[in-house]
């Protein structure tokens, strides 16, 4: 934390940052910039996805990581947590885990005579759903309400998991035997949808020369960074950026194209509008900018809505990407102008 | 050959029913061609699923590309059962290597992409010949009666596609649809094995079905080429009339009707009996068995009506009247086709009008840079960019706006009328490009549209400026602005002088 401003080293004064201060947007720019390289030491190659899974902890969101085995989902969040000094637990989703696996139950002591609350992983900052469509709907389920009301329910009642809480789901996109796909509603939880695809030739060399140079097991070491306090600052300086007006009408109005464009069954919600304001804004800040322009919108649109778009089975047989239908949107929508 | 042993019913056909009885043929002899031509390819669909994925491309174009070697057993299994001889799968597979070297580099190379592989095939296998004489052979059996020789190959290709889309639909069917939808990825078929494998699986059983067929097919044309050439009918009807009446008997006959008939005639009598037997060879010759009467019926306009000769004045009248009628429908046609044309000018004229302005939302589609110098919108970002909608000078309108403190207004027209600039020159800026969109298109096509420099760094200044003030709410400083409110003339001159 040497190299980081002397500020953000308690989280009482790091909590209540001042409103459009130069000083500490810099510091929280700086902040960020640092959290990228540093999971980029140990992630290479997947700057962008590193980008927008910061970008969602920032938003106060939750990340849905998809990718071919092998290209570091897991990686990227264990890393993640290192450089977290929260409280971090993962979940392995089998097919046989069940609700009160995630969240907890409640068991009887012998010994008091008395009903105690086992809490789950899902007490915890940074929780990692690692192959999360491999368990059935009823345990995805599981995570609904922690995902969006930050809190769980036992037994009748309902305990606050800490500030802030993210959840950091993985998915694979074949092998879809013996799984479960995700309902719409779970879907529209996650505030993005991140793809992670193979890395580039030279980054690959790169990440094998690491391995030539330090063994298999010596992955580069990562400092924590951050305290669960300083994301919370951070999400509040990201809250505070400026958004015109114009920019609430053009999201909005991506937001309502998807509805009626043709070809798509299923358009984005109300939830996915909120997603792509609040992305754009953390997207702002790692771009050290102080306001919300189109370009950043522009930017979020694919990871914010891909997942929450259903394309008509005649886009889907011609194999058209939703991804394509999205840029296609974008571009049919006039960039607002004053 | 002993064509008194053939087992099909030899005459002539049309080329179509020699096909038809092709697949009679593929029928009748199906297993023993199918168990040859499996036993023979076998190893390619073995090496399918031992070869690495990358070599798998090798054992499905090796297959392909031998497929005339495998034809050949076919026609062994044909050629030989067509006279009623029941070879042996043993007996064929021992012939095979003997039948695979016949001509092979040949029919593996030029030969390999002949349209007409399945009729030629017997020439080269059958007669033996090669050469100068298999050209010439092959002239003669083409020059009628070869069409649907090439037609085979073509349909065949076709079949075997269709045969294997229609494996992979049915394998499709039987799968979940969550594994299915990774079976559509290229990532499947083109780099697992399993894929790979399942692909060359699917073109096997495509060329098993397709191989007896396609051989017995052309077989049959060829027989059908020489029933025709040499006569096969004629000889089997002598050779069966001999059979029924006997050697002795017929050439009895011979002996009697031609050399010594003649004579035995007196001269007048014999001139009278010539013309009777003269007139009965007429008779029979115009009769239907040496005529095929058809009837056809067409409509022909008579050119001249005046040479019908009416007595009433009725029928006269009704003759001009009709003429008359026909000339009125002449010109109503004339009218109705000029009223056509008509139509279809005012509706190419009105989807022009409605939907031009569509296509100038694709301006990729205009290529070179001439033709995206026609690109010219008239609005742009809901706001206006032509030379008309800029005050005649920008710098002194945008200044004077500043100075009233109008200071978003003055950098929206500077903005608009760099864009309007951009635009002259043939920018292909799209409605829904976001200013660093704009700006980044500007610095890609700065060299082919000979944008200076200078104006490419205001053009930049000019957007972050804007982009502050507009989503950032931060307004430049005031001898920024003024600086460029004062450079937009001298840096953009294009739109300013037109």
């Amino acid at each position: 934390m040497s190299d980081l401003p002397g500020n953000w080293e308690t989280p009482a004064s790091a909590s209540e940052p001042e409103s459009g201060s130069s000083g500490v947007f810099d510091q929280a720019y700086n902040l960020v910039q640092t959290l990228r390289q540093e999971i980029g030491k140990v992630l290479v190659g997947q700057e962008a996805v590193v980008e927008q899974v910061l970008m969602a902890l920032i938003a106060r969101g939750h990340v849905l990581i998809e990718g071919v085995p092998g290209l570091g989902k897991t990686l990227l969040v264990r890393t993640l947590a290192q450089c977290f000094g929260g409280r971090f637990a993962r979940i392995q989703f089998t097919p046989d885990l069940m609700p009160s696996d995630v969240t907890g139950h409640a068991m009887f002591n012998m010994k008091t005579q008395e009903f105690e609350i086992r809490q789950g992983p899902a007490f915890t900052n940074l929780l990692l759903a690692d192959e999360i469509n491999r368990a059935p709907a009823k345990t995805q389920a599981a995570l609904l309400e922690v995902m969006q009301e930050g809190q769980i329910t036992i037994e009748g009642n309902s305990y606050s998991v800490d500030a802030p809480f993210m959840v950091l789901a993985t998915q694979n996109p074949i092998e879809q035997e013996g799984t479960y796909p995700l309902p719409e509603a779970e879907l529209d939880r996650f505030m993005l949808k991140v793809l992670i695809h193979y890395p580039e030739q030279r980054d690959e060399e790169n990440m094998l020369r690491q391995i030539c140079n330090g063994g298999a097991e010596d992955k580069p070491a990562v400092r924590p960074l951050l305290k669960p306090a300083h994301v919370l600052s951070l999400q509040k300086i990201a809250q505070q950026i400026t958004v015109d007006p114009a920019i609430v009408e053009y999201i909005v109005k991506i937001a309502r194209a998807t509805r009626d464009w043709p070809g798509v069954s299923r358009g984005a919600g109300p939830r996915a509008s909120i997603a792509m304001l609040n992305c754009a804004r953390a997207y702002a800040l790692m771009n050290n900018n102080r306001y919300v322009t189109p370009d950043d919108v522009k930017a979020v649109v694919l990871p914010a809505l891909r997942h929450r778009l259903q394309l008509a089975a005649e886009l889907e047989i011609e194999g058209v990407s939703i991804d394509k239908v999205l840029s296609e949107i974008c571009q049919s929508i006039a960039a607002p102008r004053r | 050959m002993n064509l008194e042993r053939i087992r099909i019913a030899i005459r002539p056909r049309r080329d179509w029913e020699a096909v038809d009885l092709g697949l009679q043929m593929a029928r009748q002899w199906w297993w023993p061609m199918l168990r040859v031509w499996l036993i023979i390819t076998m190893p390619w669909l073995i090496a399918a699923w031992l070869v690495p994925p990358y070599y798998q491309w090798l054992v499905s174009v090796s297959l392909w590309w031998c497929k005339p070697l495998f034809e050949r057993p076919l026609l062994m299994i044909l050629s030989q059962g067509v006279f009623g001889v029941k070879l042996r799968t043993r007996e064929v597979l021992r012939a095979t290597p003997r039948l695979f070297l016949l001509q092979i580099f040949p029919s593996l190379t030029w030969r390999r992409f002949s349209f007409t592989r399945s009729m030629d095939l017997p020439v080269v296998q059958l007669e033996g010949l090669h050469g100068a004489e298999r050209r010439a052979r092959l002239n003669v059996l083409h020059r009628v009666d070869s069409g649907p020789a090439s037609w085979l190959t073509i349909i065949g290709v076709h079949v075997e596609s269709f045969v294997m889309m229609a494996c992979a639909a049915l394998l499709a069917v039987f799968i979940p649809p969550e594994v299915a939808d990774s079976l559509w990825r290229w990532e499947f078929w083109g780099e697992s094995r399993a894929g790979g494998a399942l692909l060359i699986v699917f073109a096997y059983v495509a060329m098993a079905i397709m191989g007896p067929l396609f051989v017995a097919c052309g077989f049959a044309l060829y027989l059908n080429r020489r029933v025709k050439l040499e006569g096969w009918d004629l000889e089997i009807a002598f050779k069966r009339m001999a059979q029924k009446r006997g050697v002795s008997a017929l050439v009895l006959l011979a002996l009697l009707a031609l050399p010594l008939a003649p004579p035995a005639i007196p001269t007048a009598q014999a001139q009278s009996e010539r013309e009777r037997i003269r007139e009965e060879i007429i008779a029979i010759k115009q009769g239907p068995d040496f005529h095929r009467m058809e009837t056809q019926r067409v409509i022909k306009a008579k050119e001249n009506h005046q040479e019908i000769n009416f007595n009433e004045g009725f029928w006269q009248a009704l003759l001009d009247f009709f003429s008359g009628a026909g000339k009125a429908a002449r010109a109503v046609a004339s009218i109705a086709e000029i009223a056509l044309w008509v139509v279809v000018l005012v509706a190419v004229v009105f989807l022009i009008l409605k939907y031009g302005s569509w296509l100038e939302r694709f301006p990729q589609l205009l290529p070179g840079r001439r033709r995206r110098a026609e690109y010219r919108p008239q609005t742009l970002f809901g706001m206006a960019v032509t030379r008309e909608s800029l005050p005649e000078d920008v710098s002194a309108a945008a200044g004077a706006l500043w100075q009233a403190g109008e200071r978003r207004q003055a950098l929206a027209l500077l903005y608009r009328a760099s864009l309007a600039s951009l635009l002259q020159v043939g920018m292909p800026l799209r409605e829904g490009s976001t200013e660093q969109e704009c700006l980044r298109l500007v610095e890609r096509l700065q060299a082919e549209l000979d944008i200076p420099a200078e104006s490419l760094r205001y053009f930049a200044h000019l957007t972050r400026a804007w982009s502050e003030l507009a989503y950032g709410h931060l307004a430049p400083h005031e001898h920024e602005g003024l600086e460029l409110c004062r450079d937009w003339n001298r840096l953009w001159p294009e739109v300013r002088h037109g």
